[in-house]
């Protein structure tokens, strides 16, 4: 994707600068905005209204400060033109060389191989003062041309290159004109007519239409023709007809000494704008006229800007014709002034962010101090030294629990007697007991009933205090003349398993 | 001497001025600030581990002294082990203070030698007794409830043969003894070796 580049061409004339912001993308050059600014208002202000802030800026003086020449040299090198071009310059203008603006541009070979070179001068004072005005915003640093090379980049980008050989383009301003006539995509001669459209064209067509609107009372005769063509040649302002008259000896002029007519004239400036201008120069030319509007859509108005169109053209890069007439040391200064703005702009974001960093790290470090002073603070109010328990606390529970696995028992023997008192069945009765708190007991006992030993073991296995209850034997035996029934229980505990880290002891576990 | 020198020179030179003018302004400032902000952290840590040193001290002693409790609960606690020439006197004497002692005949009562088990030690009484059945009932009720805590590890009784109401028996009693600095030493010894 092609890089967008916005680019701003301004026409500098007495009363008023007239803008056209462009954009070259990917489109080509599409114009964004046009904008007059007056003489009296603040060019910078203008500057930084622009919808877009622009990256390049071409100004255009009008061609009455200055002129366009052809040259015709001997073949030269690069570097020895520019002498041969400013040598040749004292000779072709009227101004000594030192007291103009010079630019040149080699339009190619003759056929008796004879260099030919544009050159374009302008009064030195004028340019300075255009730059004066321009360069207003410390980010403008614009370039001079003249405002016949822009009305040739305005006409090669709005009609193309290849539609008529012969052209002449008349731009029509308040104080005066100038009339570019081109052959193919040079320029044959450039030249400033000192008549204008006046202030207000507008006004001036009211005044020619009064004479007209009597020659109407006077009836079709009194006009000098019949028809629309008759009314618009009758209903003329005086500019226009001293104008066309001037361009049409002009014309002519060029046309014998070249033996080429020009086919088509191509009319702007603000003159443009007052109504029928393009017929009413029509019919007195006798040529084909045509508007020369960079983007007719956005108005009737737009061929004033014409001029400024074709300075951002050049500004674009996309001009067949580039002039600078910016002097190169009003360039290097200029240069070396934004350098020193970029310097100290840099330099300022430099401080500011060493300023920042300090700032930060100096609220940084209070913090910190903040946080100590707050610690410092508490441990003074404590004054004491982290305790430290005479045994940890880790230690005492192990501890603790060892003993306490150590000396508790599953069955307690007081509970065991208690238990065996309930659960022995009537008639029987304990004889010997042997209670070991790991394994359990053993219990001997006698009943007077076959049936007794039986219904204990049973009555001692449904209280599920002992893992086993096992009748070892039953015998019976004679105490006196009582037959009785002895019997043995042995009641057992499994031995304890130890539970592993995070089990919990088997469910139906008793103590 | 600027004038003479070619863009390139003047370039490197300017970017070696700068490069200069970094490296002294870290030596001089730089460094000296980095060197300011690690003390200022350090003390701001060291002052918060003591404090936290505090609350976790103060915390540990609090779960300390409740595992002491219980652990009183449960066995005697010495703080020396010379402490423990005593355990079986005492343990004696805690027997023989038992209410319910005097509800059983005691015919003879022998002490045992002191056992040593890995985290505390355990002292035991032999008792050979007669008397009857709810005597020794109350007895081992009052055994069993004692603190701190005494456990019967056997016991043998027999139901008399000339009076059936009557019994004779022996019974194991022990106890059980800490001492603080082998409990201490023996869990480091366990975690060292651990």
């Amino acid at each position: 994707m092609a890089k967008s580049n916005v680019v701003l061409g301004i026409e500098l004339l007495d009363d008023e600068a007239r803008l056209a912001l462009a954009e070259n993308g990917e489109n080509g050059l599409t114009l964004l905005a046009t904008q007059r600014v007056a003489a009296g208002e603040d060019m910078s202000r203008a500057l930084r209204g622009l919808a877009r802030r622009p990256s390049v800026v071409v100004c255009a003086v009008p061609l009455e400060n200055g002129a366009i020449r052809i040259l015709s040299l001997p073949p030269s090198t690069e570097d020895n033109l520019e002498r041969v071009v400013g040598m040749e310059a004292e000779s072709v203008l009227p101004l000594p060389t030192e007291e103009m603006a010079l630019s040149h541009q080699v339009l190619g070979m003759t056929e008796q191989s004879r260099l030919e070179v544009l050159l374009a001068a302008c009064r030195l004072p004028v340019v300075q003062r255009a730059l004066a005005r321009v360069n207003c915003a410390p980010w403008v640093s614009s370039s001079v041309t003249l405002s016949a090379a822009a009305l040739l980049n305005a006409v090669q980008q709005v009609r193309g290159s290849g539609r008529e050989d012969v052209c002449a383009v008349l731009c029509v301003e308040a104080q005066g004109s100038e009339l570019l006539v081109l052959d193919h995509t040079r320029i044959v001669t450039a030249q400033s007519i000192p008549i204008g459209c006046g202030a207000n064209p507008a006004a001036a067509e009211a005044a020619g239409a009064r004479p007209a609107e009597a020659a109407t009372a006077n009836g079709p005769d009194a006009r000098g023709g019949d028809g629309a063509v008759g009314v618009l040649a009758a209903a003329a302002p005086p500019w226009i007809s001293t104008l066309s008259q001037q361009v049409r000896y002009a014309l002519q002029a060029l046309s014998y000494e070249r033996g080429a007519p020009v086919e088509r004239l191509y009319l702007c400036g603000s003159g443009s704008g007052a109504p029928n201008a393009d017929w009413r120069i029509s019919e007195q030319l006798d040529l084909p006229v045509t508007l020369l509007a960079p983007e007719p859509a956005r108005g009737a108005d737009q061929a004033a800007f014409a001029v400024a169109y074709g300075c951002a053209v050049q500004a674009a890069g996309a001009a067949q014709l580039t002039l600078n007439l910016t002097p190169a040391r009003i360039t290097v200064a200029r240069e070396v002034e934004q350098r020193r703005q970029n310097v100290l702009s840099w330099g300022a974001l430099a401080s500011a962010v060493v300023l920042a960093t300090g700032l930060v790290f100096g609220a940084a470090v209070y913090q910190k101090q903040q946080a100590l002073a707050a610690a410092e603070s508490r441990l003074r109010a404590l004054g004491m030294a982290a305790p430290a328990p005479p045994i940890p606390a880790a230690d005492l529970k192990a501890v603790a629990t060892a003993v306490d696995e150590a000396s508790e028992a599953r069955v307690r023997p007081a509970d065991l007697l208690a238990l065996l008192s309930a659960q022995l069945p009537t008639g029987a009765w304990l004889a010997e007991l042997t209670y070991n708190s790991e394994t359990g007991a053993v219990v001997r006992g006698y009943s007077t009933s076959s049936g007794g030993a039986q219904a204990a073991q049973n009555r001692m296995l449904r209280q599920q205090v002992f893992d086993e209850v096992l009748l070892d034997y039953v015998t019976e035996e004679q105490i006196g003349d009582v037959p009785v029934w002895g019997f043995q229980l042995t009641c057992r505990l499994r031995p304890k398993e130890q539970p592993r880290r995070g089990q919990r002891p088997a469910a139906g576990t008793r103590r | 001497m600027m004038n003479n020198m070619s863009e390139k020179d003047r370039r490197a030179l300017r970017v070696g001025g700068i490069g200069a003018g970094a490296i002294l302004l870290f030596i001089l400032v730089g460094s000296p600030v980095m060197d300011y902000w690690e003390r200022l952290n350090d003390r701001v840590e060291t002052s918060q581990k003591k404090l936290r040193d505090i609350e976790s001290g103060v915390l540990e002693t609090v779960e300390a002294n409740g595992l002491m409790e219980k652990l009183r609960a449960s066995a005697t606690v010495y703080p020396e082990p010379t402490g423990l020439n005593t355990q079986t006197a005492q343990m004696v004497q805690r027997v023989q203070s038992l209410p319910g002692y005097g509800s059983i005949t005691i015919r003879r009562m022998e002490p045992m030698a002191l056992q040593e088990r890995d985290e505390f030690y355990r002292s035991a009484v032999s008792l050979q007794f007669g008397g009857t059945l709810s005597g020794l009932h109350r007895f081992l009720a009052e055994v069993q409830s004692a603190n701190p805590r005494l456990k019967v590890e056997r016991l043998d009784l027999t139901a008399n043969a000339k009076d059936s109401t009557k019994i004779d028996g022996q019974m194991v009693i022990s106890g059980y003894a800490v001492v603080a600095q082998k409990a201490q030493k023996a869990q480091r010894g366990r975690r060292t070796s651990g």
